[in-house]
Formats: C-alpha cells, sequence, structure tokens
C-alpha cells in the first residue's frame, strides 16, 4: 500500500510520455467516375502484433516470413475491421475490401506493415463512409489517420474510440474553410481597436464640412459613396498586408504593430475634431488599413496555420473580416445618416465621440509602448 | 484586441547576419522535416524472409494475445503493471492496454480502481477529467490519502496553490506526517516559502525520514529542483544522485539531470549520457539542443527526428507535448514565434516552474507585452524565487 501511495506523488510532473501513441495511417483514393477504390493502410507491427502472432517462433524478432506468413489473416481478420460504403445522394452501397499486397513502411516510431487495399464499389462514390474498428477493444488510445483523395481533392479524418465511424465529403474542406470564416467575423466584432478606427472613420460619413463647420450629407448617394470609399480603401490595404504577414513576407515585432494600431485610432479621432487638416479620409483608411492588416495577421497566426495549406484559411480569414466590417457598417450607417441633421450628432456625438476615442487610443498606445 | 503577436527576429550582438543565415537554413530544415513527416512513407519489400523488421521487448512478447482479467483485482494488478511500463520506458501505447484492461471496471467505484483510472487521465494530459474523478471519490472516502495526494499535485501543476494545500492538508488523516510535509513543502517551493520548504525537506533528508524507496526518490526530486530553482546546480546534482540510487534508470531524473547539465554548458556529458536513448522523444529534445551547441555531427539528424516527432502527434491530433514543443522552438530552430504559442496554449494546462521559465523567456524573445505581463503577475502574486526567472527578467531587452 504505502508503495502504491508514494508512486503516485511523481504522477504529474513527468507526464509527457516519449514514445507516440498508437496510429495507424490509412491511405485511399477514389473517383467519382470509377467503382473501383485503391488504398494503402500503414499498421505498426507493434499495433499487428496485439491481433496476430507475428512472432511465431517466439525468438523475440518479427521477420519478414512471419509477417508474410500472416497474410491470409491479415486478408480476413485485419481488413473485416474497415468498412468503406460508396454514396451518392440517393444510396448507399458497401465496397467489399480486399487485401492485393503486403510490404512495410518506416514511420517514425519504428517498421509498418503496408497493407495495399482495392475495393470494388456497386456504384461510383459522391462520396465516402469510413467506418474503422481496427485495435480499439486493445488500445482504447489508438486513432486511425484517414487521407482520402477523391478526385483532386484531399480531405482528412481521424478514427477514435469514440469516432468509429465519419463520412468523407468536400464538406470537410468547405466546413474548415466556413470555421475560419466564422473566426474572421469574431475577430473583428471582438477587435475593439478595429471596430472604434472604424467607426472614427465612419462618424464624418454622413455629413460634409463646409466653411467651418460640419453639414449634413445632402444625400444617400453621397453618404453611401463616402463610406464605400472608406470601406473599400481599408478593405484593399489590410487584405494586402494580411496576405503578405500570413505568407512571412512581412515580419514586424508585434508591440511595434499594436502600438500603431492603437496610434492609427488616436488618429482617426484626431482627424475627426480637425477636419480641415483630413480632408480625404479614404487615404487614410487606406494607409492605415495597412496597419491594421498586421494586426489581423497575429490572430491568424495564432490559429496555428500550417504552411501546407495557407490559402484557404486566409481567404476565409479575410472573408470572415469584411462580412464583420460590413455588419458593422449595416448597423452605424444607418443610424448615423438618419441622425446627421440633428445638432446632436453634428455638435455632441461626433466631437465627444472623437474626443473618447481619442483618449482610450491615447491609452492603448501609452499601455502598448511600454 | 485579443492576444496577438508577430514574429520579431532578434539579432543579438554575436555575428548578427550569420546568425541569421542559420537561422534561415534552420526554418527550411525545421519546414522540410515537416513535410517529410506528413508525407507518408513508399513502402518497400524486404530483401528475404530472414530480414529482422521489428524487435519486441519483453513486455510486448508478453502482450501477445492479451488475455482479459478475471476479476477486477487481477486487472487493476495487470493495469498497474502497464502504467509502471509506460512511465519507465515512457512508452504511451501501455497507457492504452492499461485501459482496455480496465474497461469492464472503468465504472466501478473501488478506490484502487478510480486512482489508476485518474492516473492514466493525468498522464494523459485529461487534467479535468483526473480532477473531477478525484475530487468525487474523496467525497465518498476522503480517507484515501494517495487520492489527496494526486489532487494536491494536479493543482499544484496547474497553479491553483490554495486547492493543492488544502488537498495536502485534507490528506493529513490518513497521510503519514512526513508524507504531508513533502506535500506542503512541495508548494511551499513556489509560493514564496522556498527557504523554510528547502530547510525542512534537507532535514528530512538528513534525518533519513523519508520512507527507504519511492518517497525518497520524491524528497531527493524535490530538493534537486528547490536547489536549481536557487540556482546551485552541484546541490541539485548531489541531490539528483541520491534520488538515483533509488531508481537508478528513471526517466525524470535522467531528464532533470541532463537540464542541470545544459545549464552549466556540459553538452558531452548530456550526449553521452541520452545517445542509447534515441527512441525516446525527451530525449532528442536535449540530443538536439546539446547536439546544436556543441557542433555534434549528428545535431541535425536529432532535430530531424525530433521534428518529425512532432509533426507525427500534431497529425494524429494528440499534440500534448506542448511545453517541449515550446522548447525546442526556443532553443533549437528559433521559431520565437511558433515558440510562444505554444508556450501560452502550454500554460493554460501547466503553470509549473519549466512552464513558467518557458513563457517568460519566449515572451522575452517576442518582446510580447501580454504574455511578460502575464508571467511577471504569476511570479509577483505568488512570490516566486527562481534563479533561472530572475535572469530572464533582469535581462531587460
Amino acid at each position: 500500500m504505502k508503495r502504491l501511495i508514494v508512486c503516485l506523488l511523481l504522477v504529474v510532473s513527468e507526464l509527457a510520455l516519449a514514445h507516440k501513441p498508437s496510429d495507424s495511417y490509412l491511405q485511399l483514393e477514389s473517383r467519382d467516375d470509377s467503382t473501383v477504390i485503391t488504398g494503402q493502410w500503414d499498421i505498426a507491427l507493434r499495433d499487428l502484433n496485439l491481433i496476430l502472432p507475428l512472432d511465431t517462433n517466439r525468438d523475440g524478432l518479427i521477420m519478414w516470413g512471419e509477417l508474410l506468413g500472416q497474410q491470409p489473416a491479415i486478408a480476413s481478420q485485419i481488413l473485416s475491421t474497415l468498412t468503406v460504403n460508396a454514396m451518392t445522394d440517393r444510396q448507399t452501397a458497401d465496397c467489399p475490401l480486399s487485401l492485393t499486397g503486403l510490404q512495410v513502411s518506416d514511420h517514425v516510431d519504428g517498421r509498418y506493415a503496408a497493407l495495399h487495399l482495392r475495393g470494388n464499389c456497386p456504384i461510383a462514390p459522391q462520396f465516402l463512409e469510413v467506418d474503422y474498428q481496427f485495435l480499439f477493444a486493445q488500445d482504447p488510445e489508438h486513432h486511425g489517420l484517414l487521407k482520402l483523395r477523391h478526385n483532386d481533392d484531399v480531405l482528412t479524418a481521424t478514427f477514435s474510440d469514440g469516432q468509429r465511424q465519419q463520412q468523407l465529403s468536400q464538406d470537410s474542406v468547405w466546413q474548415s474553410f466556413q470555421g475560419f470564416i466564422g473566426q474572421g467575423i469574431h475577430h473583428i466584432l471582438i477587435g475593439y481597436d478595429h471596430i472604434l478606427f472604424l467607426l472614427t472613420l465612419l462618424f464624418p460619413a454622413v455629413l460634409v464640412w463646409r466653411t467651418g463647420g460640419w453639414q449634413p450629407a445632402p444625400s444617400m448617394t453621397m453618404a453611401l459613396g463616402q463610406t464605400l470609399s472608406i470601406v473599400t480603401a481599408f478593405t484593399l490595404t489590410h487584405s494586402l498586408t494580411l496576405a503578405l504577414a500570413t505568407l512571412g513576407i512581412i515580419s514586424l515585432p508585434s508591440w511595434l504593430v499594436e502600438s500603431a494600431i492603437a496610434a492609427t485610432v488616436a488618429i482617426g479621432a484626431v482627424a475627426n475634431l480637425l477636419p480641415r487638416f483630413f480632408p480625404r479620409r479614404w487615404v487614410m483608411a487606406f494607409v492605415f488599413g495597412l496597419i491594421h492588416g498586421l494586426g489581423f495577421a497575429s490572430v491568424l497566426a495564432d490559429l496555428g496555420l500550417t504552411s501546407s495549406g495557407i490559402f484557404l484559411p486566409l481567404l476565409g480569414f479575410n472573408i470572415g473580416v469584411e462580412l464583420g466590417q460590413v455588419a458593422i457598417v449595416m448597423v452605424f450607417v444607418p443610424i448615423a445618416y438618419l441622425m446627421r441633421q440633428t445638432h446632436f450628432y453634428q455638435r455632441i456625438f461626433v466631437p465627444a465621440g472623437s474626443l473618447s476615442i481619442m483618449v482610450l487610443a491615447g491609452v492603448w498606445l501609452v499601455e502598448r509602448l511600454a | 484586441m485579443t492576444v496577438s503577436w508577430i514574429h520579431r527576429t532578434r539579432p543579438t550582438d554575436r555575428g548578427t547576419c550569420h546568425h541569421r543565415n542559420r537561422m534561415v537554413t534552420r526554418f527550411f530544415v525545421a519546414l522540410f522535416s515537416l513535410l517529410a513527416g506528413l508525407a507518408g512513407a513508399a513502402p518497400y519489400t524486404p530483401a528475404s524472409d530472414d530480414q529482422v523488421l521489428a524487435e519486441l521487448t519483453p513486455a510486448e512478447q508478453a502482450l501477445g494475445q492479451p488475455d482479459r482479467a478475471d476479476n477486477e483485482a487481477d486487472a487493476i494488478r495487470k493495469a498497474r503493471t502497464y502504467v509502471d511500463y509506460a512511465r519507465q520506458q515512457e512508452d504511451a501505447r501501455f497507457l492504452g492496454y492499461a485501459l482496455a484492461t480496465l474497461s469492464p471496471w472503468s465504472d466501478s467505484s473501488s478506490p484502487p480502481t478510480v486512482l489508476l483510472m485518474a492516473e492514466i487521465e493525468l498522464r494523459q494530459h485529461q487534467f479535468d477529467n483526473a480532477r473531477a474523478r478525484l475530487q468525487s471519490l474523496l467525497s465518498k472516502r476522503p480517507e484515501q490519502g494517495q487520492g489527496w495526494l494526486m489532487l494536491a499535485n494536479l493543482e499544484r501543476v496547474q497553479g491553483r496553490f490554495d486547492d493543492a494545500t488544502h488537498a495536502c492538508r485534507r490528506g493529513a488523516g490518513s497521510l503519514s506526517p512526513v508524507t504531508v510535509v513533502i506535500c506542503q513543502g512541495s508548494i511551499q517551493a513556489v509560493t514564496g516559502k522556498l527557504p523554510q520548504a528547502w530547510q525542512t525537506l534537507n532535514r528530512l533528508a538528513e534525518q533519513g525520514l523519508a520512507a527507504p524507496g519511492n518517497e525518497q526518490r520524491w524528497l531527493y526530486t524535490l530538493l534537486a529542483e528547490m536547489a536549481i530553482q536557487k540556482g546551485l546546480p552541484n546541490q541539485a546534482q548531489r541531490h539528483i544522485d541520491m534520488a538515483r540510487l533509488v531508481a537508478p534508470d528513471d526517466p525524470y531524473l535522467t531528464y532533470l539531470q541532463s537540464d542541470v547539465w545544459l545549464k552549466q554548458g556540459h553538452n558531452d556529458k548530456v550526449i553521452t549520457r541520452l545517445q542509447h536513448w534515441q527512441e525516446r522523444e525527451n530525449a532528442l529534445l536535449r540530443l538536439s539542443i546539446a547536439g546544436q551547441r556543441s557542433g555534434h555531427p549528428d545535431a541535425s539528424q536529432w532535430q530531424q527526428a525530433y521534428q518529425k516527432r512532432i509533426a507525427a502527434a500534431r497529425q494524429s491530433g494528440r499534440d500534448i507535448h506542448l511545453r517541449e514543443q515550446a522548447r525546442f522552438q526556443l532553443e533549437v530552430t528559433g521559431q520565437y514565434l511558433a515558440a510562444l504559442a505554444n508556450a501560452r496554449a502550454n500554460w493554460d494546462q501547466q503553470r509549473e516552474l519549466p512552464d513558467l521559465r518557458l513563457l517568460l523567456a519566449s515572451a522575452r524573445t517576442n518582446s510580447d507585452p501580454e504574455s511578460l505581463q502575464l508571467a511577471t503577475d504569476f511570479i509577483q502574486r505568488h512570490e516566486i524565487h527562481d534563479a533561472t526567472l530572475q535572469q530572464l527578467q533582469e535581462n531587460q531587452p
């Protein structure tokens, strides 16, 4: 009992185990104009040995001859743990798998048996459903990593004890794309400094500066035109730097970017207070968009991009940012347009709002430079 | 604004241009090995039937066709062996076998089963599950001393020091006084009472009060860690030697010792000690660091091997080695931005001194004010004294 107690003491400090847990690697290829599926399934010899006795002469060594000897058992017992269904919108049909060859392959954690597979489907699949039952009874921590090349798309999925069945359609790529759009929207909506910058620029979009005072924009067209020019300019440049920074072409220290963003907000607010010195707001949006794009890029980097698939996430994230931005514009501009003739909007809201934003951004700037 | 930072390459005083070239090379080595790791290896047909494909350890041989345990007591015994083997050999597969063995009794309320399940969860970094399991057990069976110890450790690792202290105290009813003192000492060392803890535990050691075996190993390991904290590598070395008398091949101690050597610049000792452990990731990490620092001919091979392990873990969606990854990126490949991201993600899970050191070091390297603040606040709030942290704080950029 005593031994047991103290044995547990060091548990937490030394958690990370050095050998990787058990994974198998399943690659499948299918086309929507063919009824044949081909594939290769790499299973660690150590894992296979839990199901089939690979060390038949019990000398502690697994030899190629011993593995070959188990080929019929692999074809029956191992392949039966894997089911592939061809699916179309209307029907689902099982594609019986056969073992067409056996080789070995090397992975980071040792040698694997490479099972060559072929499935004959009654119908050509538009997408696939895969049911994976291998090894979970022996090792619930086992994962099956599937890479499917369907037509020219590559889809991936991970099977685990809790998720043994997966449908693979182009949706998977679409879903991850949607995820990045969501992240983009989320980010602009919670990124106060971006919202404030945009709003600051938009405050006077429904007004015109005439000889020392704000006047309501004479027409909806003019207010819309000013709004559009600002939003488009901001979008163009922040998309550009977002892409350049994500691709690693530009790299600036975060304190600099964050401080510069705070500065842009402050300058935007000052411009509202001293409008005669800043006649073209879209120019400001255009130039400062460059800086805000770098800020977006750092968020995208945090989401954990790999160099392998950078384009879709970048596009999705950017679209998300624009959607969020459009939402802000659609809420703010109509209200501002309706209020533009009021004394409150021209004399109180715009100056006092700009002043508060300037102070707030000033505080950020000092904090970020500190 | 949410957490954000942009990569900053910090040129150092010595040979800026050379340094940057090396960074670029490292980046491509890293990228290449990452891609190589993700690409499926090409299969081949061995030349002859006699070609040896794999060697099974005796434990693996014994697995053969795992037979089901007939009763709970047998299952616990068997699972315990697997978990111990997993720890000793650092082989995560055996945790899976332990789980499979326990699976018919996974809902059992018998304390040994619950404790073992919690231990497996801890090793798999499923901290919330483990906490819930332990708390539920202890609410019904507060006399389960080892449950309180495990909970105390879990809370300490996650930086919840008040909860950890409370758990040590609750365990006092069923644990030996010495065990409770060591438990408290492990928390005091990171909550502003390092000198007291150091004195108390040293006294326990001098008077030989710890139970022979694992409790001694625990005591000396803690003392070694405190010595590192105090910036006394030679004393740390002595305590590690004492702990190793009890557990000569203990992986945790081996790595602790290697880290002391790395700090002292004894790269050759690290390489000699770990060279035969290349199948272990934790060893590869330290070999990569020592190899690079000493210009060892195998350095890039170790580096690539480690990089492949990271890629494989990421691919399988089981990225629990964030602490090690961050360290590798910070100390070997110079991927500072990624190091910071991993150090931050790791910080959400684990808040031990090595995690804090990594957070502070990567925050410094990236000049990330938010992460710096995070680390500094934690240090101040808990009055943490640590030589390495102090060094990092004093080296103002």
